[in-house]
């Protein structure tokens, strides 16, 4: 693909010259090369002289007064460095939104694997088998495990109600709406854990250095949020604290504010022993200690005309945070904001808490709160068809938002709403009708041959079902967040003329440095692989916000396209003419640098007009803009085992444009799978607080062979805010594929389940009370 | 990285020295073969042995017989090996399919007929991290005294877990030991598979310490034998079954002769379903009969929450696979 | 011989004979990442649940995490540092990069192992045998769609360059 510039009126004309298009081109990745040939560095490949090993000592008990801590005098403790709280040179905290969470438990633990103390040694075995002759003491408290317990008080984990947070968001008269409703319909609907499961576990490097400050690098999603936390926990200033993340495994939000934590035992490890300490979680410690998806409790009563039309939502969620506060607040807020789905309503009223628990903190995972209140609203969404004896899909049209609509926090949706366009092409991609209309036929005769004796050849009685689901998700930090962010990006020249991208946005997998090369070539009419962008190190890089909430490309994106465009200016204003290539850039720049010096343009965020936001009251423009989704999934299922097997996934999802169509289409199809995994067969386990299931052996994740063939249409309605049109597309995938599974099930088997995952055993015990 | 405990190597390059360094550091000995099952159980420190004996030089453990008189697998035959062999595949489906549903293919490729039929059983309060037993006080198939999954039982349940062992047992399989006797020489016995198992889940079979598997023989009286197997597991790959069906029929659809239905992931050694000859024998394959060997297994077989798994729904799938896997012996509907 | 000696192991690792001296309870994986520095293969669950340390061991796909190193002792070894020939990617490589077929690349390698390895024995598989032959190998990122893509991708350039 090529454009083509013509001359200036005060130039003579010169000849067309065709300039290197990149946007919407699927350029080779960046990092492909490294990744595909094994030469990729990720934090334990990384060869450091005199490194220790650092182990974390944690609590066994997930509620409790330490009684004392001792380390066994028959364990030959030589040369091993021992932290506990009393070594923290600053505040013993994690610092991410408060400073509730312990970085070392001191006199309490509030969740099993509560980290109490850190060790460190040369050996790895003998770090490993020092954690054995830790003796801890406790004195055994009443815990509350679940949300339940916890809002009936049974323990106080948090002040004296256990709420870590509350928002109401309420809009028109629901009392009215509800009498006024043809009828009332409700349903209660429950999600629990899920592990991010990055195949690339957690691991840091702390080193101090000679300038007495700390040196942290690893893998994480978020430099400056470390770089905060550090700060806060070693007592030290910005300037000495540097935080470097190194190629990284994957992150979907389970590195967003984790890497704090165990950032922050390497630190102290590093800081007691003055040698670089590594930490290197094994999968079964990450799997029990990190942070996971908030389970969900969603109560929804809906007031409906006969006619489908929807008028009254009256919401009631429930969050549970686990033990420490962390990110929890924000989950709720997008949580609370998403639980009206992408529908109009007449009135409604959502109630969202989150509360405390006595388990390990939860925390950031890919939709962020979304995925809990959206499966609520769409399986509620089947429910009321159901009721009502309509087609769901004809009931998602009827009310599905459209240009013009106000959301139940009164913003009015001003442009790119691609609901209908995503709905539409999804149903008519996925054969819908035509499939949920054979599969209801075929399920019929099945039935009907069976009962007369002549079922299928090989005995199975099978079912199969179409269910469809619809999302909207909010790309950038909610209202004013992006604001509080103030996120800051710089473009400079290298020493050799070359454009160089400083922010700190993370490549985890999705592609961000690539379309960063894309975003600048593109302005600068250079070859994408010319443009550098910097490791994320805050010692180098600006604080541009964290890698989360589908911000990278929407919001970093347009500053850094804003930064290209001041860099282009200034160089064509040098040059007094047009840059015309790569080769041009390159003279232009080298010039400059000789005779001018250093190149740096940067381009701090700016609220875009005609966005209000009211932390309060809860009203007002949440996100900049949605971007939409909509999924049809296929299923069979087993009606004597119960199991479920994914036939086939269609989904069609408007993210404004596709800088670059196969790494966009890889985020749709990599969120599906996780979305399906979360439906199906991912569950985390506890007993006595404790996670059981805390091996891939038993927290299991879809193979390839469980893997359905997954067909993605990219639908591209331009947001004005975004580069080129670009909306978030990292988190909207996971929106919408559970309950489109729970609606295909249902759609099999005449059975609604409530919970995921929807396990063939949740199923049986259903399909055995409906008298299967 | 999880670590290994420390210790001492040993590869002998026959069976007779394979018993020697077994008898001359007796009671200390892990052996080791395609190391799936023991390597991840020594990270646990399941196991702690001072010595391992790894088996993989040993070159009389390796290679197929296959005759007239029955099938002689060695037993370092990798699974992959033993479902890609053309007369096994030929004459022995149900072997096949057992040996390609273990875990995943690089697992296939490492995992030794020997090593499935030794298989550690499992539990989810067993296979666990030191601190998880630790904080629970251990258990009484390691380093306790208490059973988790039976809270007064005094026997250990842990699962018997291998996918191919009740297909031997469905076809009159024997497996041969290998010991050491006064002198130094090697002595061989040949029991039966079945009788190989024990119902005791810390040590389920009677391999004594100091003797080694070397085969597996199938008779030649099995060659009329249908065999099929069917794994009941939460994914399509990698998993341990939450319960598998090995059957093995004499005859045919219109008139089943002899039958015999192994049972197993349920308890610590996998169970043969007794009294279906009454039930089958002379008789054609119908509804009515696959109902009644379902029935006869629904009552036999009783789940245990030794895995992680509801143990309603496990008893309610036995007659289901128990039924599949008669109809995919006998090729017919089910 | 004791459990704290050091003990040789000699290897042909992508070609070329390595010497390693390690205890008896060394993985093959901590040898070739920790004692050769070889750190394209990766631990992800180090118990045999995952496939991110898969190599070739004489050609076969082989859990590294769970073979000991001592067991490795005179046989070949092929990592995914091997599969490049003299720098040229070799097209598995190249079909992952172009396809999508790796995002955060930390399953790539494994990934790749025994996608060869399949490619090696059957050169036109269906998309289920892929499925099948990498069903031991968990991704997280990309949904395993492009994977499959990639290999197919291969497998086809494979095919023709074999005219």
């Amino acid at each position: 693909m090529a454009r083509s510039r013509t001359a200036s009126p005060e130039r003579p004309a010169r000849k067309t010259i065709t300039l290197p298009a990149s946007v919407g081109v699927n350029v080779p990745r960046k990092d492909g090369r490294d990744k595909v040939t094994g030469a990729a560095l990720y934090l334990d490949d990384l060869r450091v002289p005199g490194v220790l090993h650092g182990r974390t000592v944690r609590s066994t008990v997930a509620n409790a007064r330490i009684v004392s801590v001792t380390l066994d005098p028959a364990f030959d403790w030589t040369g091993m460095t021992v932290v506990d709280h009393r070594d923290i040179p600053g505040e013993n905290c994690v610092a991410v939104i408060e400073r509730d969470q312990p970085m070392l438990a001191s006199t309490h633990v509030r969740h099993v694997d509560e980290p109490i103390l850190l060790l460190a040694h040369e050996d790895a075995e003998r770090v490993e088998a020092a954690v054995s002759a830790v003796k801890i003491e406790y004195e055994p408290l009443t815990p509350a495990l679940n949300l339940e317990e916890s809002l009936e008080k049974k323990a106080l984990v948090r002040g004296d109600d256990n709420v870590f947070k509350t928002i109401r968001i309420e809009r028109g008269d629901l009392d009215e709406a509800f009498v006024r409703s043809d009828r009332v319909i409700e349903g209660e609907y429950w999600c629990g854990h899920q592990e991010q499961l990055y195949i690339e576990n957690n691991a840091m490097l702390a080193e101090r250095t000679k300038d007495g400050g700390i040196h942290i690098r690893g893998s994480m999603q978020c430099p400056y949020y470390v770089h905060g936390a550090l700060q806060v926990l070693l007592n030290l200033p910005p300037e000495k604290v540097r935080i470097e993340q190194t190629v990284t495994g994957g992150g979907f939000g389970g590195k967003e504010d984790y890497p704090s934590v165990i950032g922050g035992h390497a630190a102290l490890l590093a800081w007691k022993s003055g040698r670089p300490v590594k930490i290197v979680y094994d999968r079964l410690e990450d799997l029990a200690a990190t942070t996971k998806r908030h389970p969900a409790r969603v109560r929804i009563k809906t007031g409906v005309m006969n006619d489908g039309t929807l008028v009254a939502l009256d919401a009631d969620v429930v969050m549970d945070g686990g033990a420490y506060l962390t990110l929890t607040p924000v989950v709720l807020s997008r949580g609370a904001i998403h639980a009206g789905g992408c529908y109009r309503w007449d009135a409604a009223r959502i109630f969202a808490r989150a509360v405390a628990t006595n388990t390990p903190p939860n925390g950031a995972f890919r939709g962020f709160g979304a995925p809990q209140t959206l499966f609520a609203i769409e399986s509620h969404m089947d429910r009321i068809a159901a009721e009502l004896g309509m087609d769901p899909l004809a009931l998602r049209r009827k009310n599905a938002v459209k240009l013009g609509d106000v959301t139940p926090t009164g913003q009015v949706l001003k442009e790119s709403v691609g609901s209908h366009e995503v709905l539409e092409r999804t149903a008519k991609r996925a054969k819908y009708a035509e499939k949920r209309a054979r599969y209801e036929r075929e399920n019929a005769a099945a039935e009907a041959a069976e009962r007369a004796g002549k079922g299928a050849k090989d005995g199975r009685r099978l079912r199969r079902g179409i269910g469809m689901a619809l999302a909207m998700h909010g790309a950038g930090f909610t209202g004013s967040g992006e604001s509080k962010l103030n996120s800051l990006a710089a473009l400079d020249l290298t020493p050799d003329g070359r454009p160089c991208v400083r922010i700190s946005n993370t490549e985890i997998g999705q592609g961000t440095n690539t379309v960063f090369g894309q975003i600048v070539g593109e302005v600068l009419g250079i070859p994408h692989e010319q443009v550098l962008v910097h490791v994320p190190d805050t010692d180098h890089v600006p604080d541009s916000g964290p890698t989360v909430a589908s911000r990278t490309l929407m919001v970093v994106g347009g500053l850094i396209e804003k930064c290209a465009k001041k860099m282009k200016e200034k160089l064509e204003l040098f040059a007094e003419h047009p840059i015309e290539g790569g080769a041009d850039f390159a003279r232009i720049a080298k010039r400059w640098l000789k005779e001018r010096g250093p190149l740096r343009v940067e381009q701090r965020y700016q609220k875009p007009t005609g966005i209000e936001w009211d932390d309060d009251t809860y009203q007002g423009d949440a996100y900049g803009v949605f971007a939409y989704a909509a999924i049809a999934v296929e299923v069979e299922v087993d009606l004597d085992t119960a199991e479920t097997k994914l036939l086939h996934v269609t989904t069609a999802q408007d993210i404004g444009r596709a800088i670059h169509p196969v790494l966009c289409a890889g985020q749709i199809e990599g969120g599906t799978l996780q979305g399906l995994g979360w439906a199906l067969m991912e569950e985390v386990r506890h007993k006595d607080g404790k996670v059981w299931n805390h091996q891939l052996t038993n927290y299991i994740i879809p193979t390839s062979a469980d893997a359905p063939p997954i067909d993605v249409e990219i639908v591209e309605i331009p947001y004005s805010n975004g580069p080129w049109g670009a909306k978030g597309v990292g988190e909207l995938p996971m929106d919408v594929p559970a309950p489109a599974v729970i609606a295909a099930i249902a759609h099999a088997t005449g059975c609604r389940l409530d919970e995921i995952p929807a396990t063939p055993e949740r199923l049986m015990r259903a399909l055995q009370r409906r008298g299967a | 990285m999880l670590t290994l405990p420390a210790f001492a190597w040993s590869r002998p390059q026959s069976v007779e020295d394979a018993l020697a360094v077994l008898a001359a550091h007796p009671g200390e000995c892990l052996i080791v073969a395609g190391g799936t099952d023991a390597v991840p159980n020594l990270k646990h420190r399941l196991h702690e042995p001072r010595r391992l004996v790894h088996l993989g030089g040993i070159g009389e453990l390796r290679g197929i017989r296959a005759g007239d008189a029955g099938l002689e697998v060695g037993a370092l035959v990798t699974l992959t090996e033993l479902a890609s062999h053309p007369h096994v595949r030929e004459h022995f489906p149900g072997v096949v399919t057992a040996a390609a549903h273990v875990a995943s293919p690089q697992i296939r490729n490492m995992g030794t007929v020997g090593g499935n039929l030794c298989l550690d059983t499992r539990c989810t309060y067993y296979n666990q991290t030191f601190f998880w037993r630790e904080a629970l006080g251990f258990c009484l198939k390691k380093d306790g005294t208490r059973c988790h999954v039976v809270p007064q039982g005094k026997r250990c349940v842990a699962a018997h877990s291998s996918d191919v062992a009740p297909v031997w047992i469905a076809l009159g399989a024997e497996v041969e030991i290998a010991s050491r006797d006064a002198d130094g020489a090697v002595s061989r016995r040949s029991i039966p598979v079945e009788a190989f198992f024990v119902g005791d889940g810390v040590h389920n079979n009677v391999l004594a310490p100091g003797e080694l598997v070397t085969r597996v023989l199938v008779p030649g009286a099995a060659y009329g034998l249908r065999t099929s197997y069917r794994k009941l597991r939460p994914r399509a790959a990698i998993d341990f079954p939450m319960l598998s069906v090995a059957v093995a029929v004499r005859g045919d659809a219109a008139r089943i002769e002899e039958l015999r239905v192994v049972v197993s992931a349920l308890g610590a050694k996998p169970r043969t379903l007794g009294g279906l000859d009454a039930i089958v024998a002379g008789r054609a394959h119908d509804a009515a009969l696959a109902e009644a060997v379902g029935a006869v297994a629904h009552k036999q077989c009783h789940p245990l929450s030794n895995v992680p798994y509801d143990t309603d729904w496990r008893h309610d799938m036995v007659p289901v696979f128990v039924k599949r896997a008669l109809a995919d012996a006998l090729g017919v509907p089910a | 011989m004791d459990a704290a000696a050091l003990v040789p192991c000699t290897m042909q690792v992508n070609g070329d004979a390595r010497t390693c001296a390690i205890t008896p309870a060394t993985t093959l994986l901590e040898a070739l990442r920790y004692t050769l520095g070889l750190t394209g293969s990766k631990q992800g669950c180090d118990k045999g649940d995952c496939g991110a340390c898969t190599v070739l061991v004489d050609g076969v796909p082989t859990l590294s995490c769970l073979t000991l190193a001592l067991a490795c002792d005179g046989r070949a070894v092929t990592t995914v540092e091997g599969l490049a020939d003299k720098g040229v990617p070799h097209p598995l490589q190249d079909a992952f990069d172009r396809t999508g077929g790796a995002q955060c690349g930390f399953c790539t390698p494994g990934m790749l192992m025994s996608a060869y390895a399949l490619l090696q024995r059957e050169a036109a598989p269906t998309r289920d045998e892929i499925s099948h032959a990498l069903s031991g190998n968990l991704c997280r990122c990309t949904g395993y769609t492009k994977i499959l893509d990639a290999v197919e991708l291969a497998a086809a350039e494979l095919r023709e360059r074999a005219k």
